[in-house]
């Protein structure tokens, strides 16, 4: 208070701040002569740019509006079901030329196509990879060749060897022209699957090619084919590397290794030829040929829209909405950092009730020894050790950054995905350090299970997304699957609710359903402990409270370790408490004693609300 | 148990070649080019690109001709197409309102998805008439004291070839630079207006002054795709070895020339020569799509997806 009402008295008033009054008064005067000259300009402008915007707008109707005209007037029966007629005979068609450019994309599509995906999942995928930003560039690069140089790479190595212009090399050529299109596309949209949903496969005990080809590809699967019917829309005009590759055939071809008539060489040719009659079936076969190509580009379109619709789901607006405020709270909560700075003097005080033996006397399920973390060189936990008690609910408190997240995710090793992560010291489940060479990772995680903050319904029927786990490990007995459905669905409290609409999109259930699916989901493989990373941030009361009751009824038969910001939900939830903060394990407890008798000075400013 | 692990090492492996593939096509396209040119570049030499003989009667070739075209009509395409193209993308990503964005866009894709054949075919029944007819006699009447606009009237040449280059990359003009334009952060614009600044002096100031080296990258980038367009140039230039000044001249380009006489290239040589061409255009090409890629990407580098471990902590 005193602070503030100093600032008040010794801090200049605008008006004083800008000096004498005749300072201001140039201001004022310069405002008022410039103010014309810059609105003018700023109008000139807004003319001059919707005029460049009118240019590209006149060329492009003049275009199509030509097309059509001339196109549709000479587009008959006979030019889609004949043959060219010989030079100087009018009439005929273009038959051959619009089956040849099928065939030809079809080559090309085989060609083009398992390379391009193949190599976009794999720059995606294993992005970090030195040799994945090498591939990128290059693809890059090779987007940028003009494409008259890929018709005499294949004439250099098809055409010459075979001896003869064939349909295949055009193929061949129009294929290679995909590739790094795909690739890129194909990379795009695999990457815009959410990391939180890859590592919620990984969570269920799947191992990583699993989760790439059930999960990430399913989910992208629409924009991969989008990015192939524009890949193939651009290469179904192209024209100059067909020119010496498929070279081009009045009749019909008898064999792919023969010259081939394809749409755009025959449209080139006609158009430069000197007879009227051929002028028009240009027209006309131009007309045919962008048809050929909008329909690839529109059903390309078909699909990003479907696969919006498929990944946002019913409630996108909702979740995104929760989101935000969600991200806001973070914010808020580290707005204040003198106080942590302050307290950190106090970190050198002896540590108080962090005691590697058991609380209470319990059987330890989960033991951390002198654990430290570090992103690159930021270090985030430092020597935390503790024993978790089996078969009770453990909750992880703490500020923002503390390093709370990070502690449980290294309880199943979800770390190990992170790039310059590293870890030293142990944590032992059930006595065996997980971070042995020998550990099996996916049985590991078969048996911690994993509830993550976004929620993670796989793009699949709500009976799929239960029986993943278990579908991945070879279940495939119908009536065992359908057991476990119903008994993880009931033991998540979510049965009642799904139990008529199993087969329905699990993205179509609200959102406190589709955490608890998550749950039903985890607990489906039989895990023994359950990890809960804020899996209420983004819900409301209503379905938090649903959340905490289930964690209530399960806390009997697993281990729960729970991180939440939410400090009444650790009072009401957990039976212990660890507070960490700036990545050191402050107090660790009963968590009734905890928020009674705090016995750090750190816990209790916490606790308070003195900060985070 | 080491089965799982197997699974995945396998599989990286296996997705580990497709990439290898495209390095290796890389590689292929290039060693290619340059062992079948590789008789004209000793024949020769760097006199190739410096001498002006197309001769494949006498076996005599030299490609300047050839670049002198391509650097001309790119060039002026690019003169045409960038105002109009940054013109169109800022009004695009500052000022038009969301429906027509939206409507706009989707024409400059359509245009974007017009092929170099389709181009070529307006090109010669309808934008060299008009060449021919309006656009040529009014710059031979108003700006004939210069030497770029003098000399016989043909309607195909130089202009013609520039005009349908630029109506071609003018889609790719806007829709990167748009990219670039809507990737500077907004709170910067808002400062700008909150010290008094017109719509025009914030976009001026900041939005261009941000956005610049990606904007020149999407210029650079539709250089290359200008330099390596074939077809419609093709078309329309007139087919000539020549240099010279008027852009009214009927001229040649470096890709047109391998589309017009490869395939009646007779002997080695001749073959050879044309192969070097297209060396040519692709070191060009790579050259270009490096510096493009490397501005682009020093602009919008921020705003990759990146795993960021700060936010899971």
């Amino acid at each position: 208070m005193r602070q503030r009402s100093f600032d008040m008295n010794t801090y200049p008033s605008p008006r004083e701040n800008l000096g004498t009054n005749n300072i201001q008064k140039r201001i004022v005067t310069a405002f008022a002569h410039s103010r014309r000259r810059r609105f003018a300009v700023d109008q000139l402008i807004v003319f001059l740019l919707t005029l460049c915007s009118l240019i590209v707008l006149v060329s492009l109707f003049s275009i199509v509006g030509h097309l059509i005209i001339h196109g549709a007037s000479s587009l008959t029966r006979e030019f889609l079901t004949h043959l060219p007629k010989p030079v100087g005979e009018p009439g005929g068609g273009m038959a051959n030329a619009i089956a040849g450019s099928l065939i030809l994309l079809g080559i090309a599509f085989v060609v083009g196509v398992p390379v391009g995906v193949g190599a976009g999942i794999f720059l995606s995928e294993y992005a970090t990879d030195r040799y994945a930003s090498v591939v990128r560039f290059v693809t890059d690069v090779m987007n940028g060749i003009p494409s008259i140089v890929y018709g005499i790479f294949v004439y250099t190595v098809f055409v010459l060897p075979f001896k003869g212009f064939s349909a295949f090399s055009g193929g061949i050529a129009l294929g290679m022209m995909m590739i790094p299109m795909i690739t890129r596309t194909t990379e795009e949209f695999v990457r815009m699957v959410p990391v939180h949903l890859r590592e919620a496969g990984l969570a269920l005990g799947a191992p990583r090619w699993r989760v790439i080809g059930d999960i990430v590809i399913s989910s992208s699967i629409a924009g991969i084919v989008t990015g192939i019917m524009v890949a193939l829309a651009r290469v179904a005009g192209e024209t100059a590397p067909l020119l010496f590759t498929a070279f081009g055939n009045r009749f019909w071809h008898s064999s792919l290794m023969q010259p081939i008539a394809a749409l755009p060489l025959q449209i080139f040719s006609y158009a430069i030829s000197p007879f009227d009659d051929w002028h028009r079936q240009a027209w006309a076969g131009a007309l045919v040929l962008i048809g050929i190509v909008f329909m690839m580009n529109l059903s390309a379109n078909y699909f990003v829209f479907r696969r919006n619709r498929f990944l946002l789901g019913k409630n996108s607006g909702k979740t995104a909405g929760n989101d935000h405020s969600e991200r806001k709270s973070t914010r808020n909560s580290i707005a204040s950092p003198s106080i942590p700075e302050k307290l950190e003097k106090f970190s050198l005080n002896k540590r108080i009730n962090v005691h590697p033996q058991s609380l209470d006397n319990l059987p330890v399920q989960i033991s951390v020894k002198n654990l430290n973390f570090y992103y690159g060189r930021q270090q985030v936990l430092k020597d935390v050790s503790m024993n978790i008690p089996g078969r009770r609910v453990t909750a992880l408190i703490g500020p923002s950054g503390c390093g709370k997240s990070t502690l449980l995710r290294t309880f199943n090793r979800m770390n190990d995905l992170i790039p310059s992560s590293r870890m030293e010291g142990e944590v032992l489940i059930d006595g065996k350090n997980i971070y042995d060479k020998t550990t099996d990772v996916v049985a590991l995680r078969q048996k911690v299970g994993m509830v993550f903050q976004k929620f993670t319904p796989f793009p699949k029927s709500i009976y799929d997304n239960v029986s993943y786990g278990l579908k991945i490990i070879g279940i495939k007995d119908k009536s065992l699957l359908n057991e476990m459905v119903e008994k993880s669905l009931r033991r998540a409290a979510l049965w009642d609710e799904v139990k008529d609409y199993l087969g329905k999109s699990a993205l179509a259930l609200s959102g406190g359903q589709q955490q608890r699916l998550c749950i039903a989901r985890a607990l489906a493989v039989g895990p023994e402990i359950l990890l809960m990373d804020e899996p209420c941030s983004a819900l409301d009361p209503a379905a938090t409270a649903k959340i905490e009751e289930l964690i209530f009824e399960l806390k009997d038969d697993y281990t729960i370790v729970i991180v939440t910001h939410n400090m009444q939900q650790a009072a009401r939830v957990s039976d212990y408490t660890a507070f960490l903060f700036l990545g050191e394990l402050v107090e660790f407890g009963s968590t009734e004693k905890m928020f009674t008798v705090p016995q750090d000075k750190r816990t209790e400013a916490y606790l308070t609300g003195k900060f985070g | 148990m080491k089965r799982k692990d197997t699974g995945d090492f396998l599989f990286k492996q296996i997705l580990k070649i497709f990439p290898l593939l495209i390095l290796v096509l890389m590689g292929a396209i290039l060693f290619q080019l340059v062992s079948f040119s590789s008789l004209s570049l000793k024949r020769f030499g760097f006199s190739f690109l410096t001498t002006t003989t197309w001769d494949p009667v006498f076996e005599k070739f030299g490609a300047l001709p050839f670049i002198y075209g391509t650097l001309v009509t790119s060039g002026v395409a690019l003169l045409i197409a960038v105002p109009i193209g940054l013109g169109a993308s800022i009004y695009l990503a500052e000022y038009a309102p969301l429906k027509i964005q939206k409507i706009f866009s989707s024409l400059i894709d359509l245009l974007a998805a017009i092929p170099s054949v389709i181009y070529g075919l307006w090109g010669i029944f309808v934008l060299v008439p008009i060449m021919r007819s309006h656009i040529q006699p009014f710059l031979g009447k108003y700006l004939g004291f210069l030497p770029f606009f003098q000399g016989p009237n043909y309607g195909v040449g130089f202009l013609a070839a520039s005009v349908i280059l630029s109506i071609m990359i003018v889609p790719f003009i806007i829709s990167v630079s748009r990219e670039v334009i809507s990737a500077v952060p907004p709170v910067y614009k808002e400062a700008a207006y909150a010290v008094g600044a017109t719509r025009w002096e914030a976009i001026q100031t900041i939005v261009l002054s941000c956005g610049k080296q990606g904007i020149i990258g999407s210029v650079i980038l539709a250089l290359g795709r200008a330099i390596g367009e074939t077809m419609a140039v093709t078309m329309i230039i007139g087919n000539n070895v020549k240099i010279s000044a008027s852009l009214f001249s009927p001229g040649y380009t470096l890709s047109s020339v391998i589309a017009n006489e490869f395939a009646e290239a007779a002997s080695k040589l001749y073959l050879s020569s044309l192969i070097e061409i297209a060396l040519v255009l692709l070191v060009v090409s790579i050259g270009v799509n490096i510096i493009a890629r490397v501005l682009i990407w020093s602009v919008t580098k921020h705003q990759q997806f990146s795993p960021n471990a700060a936010k899971i902590i």
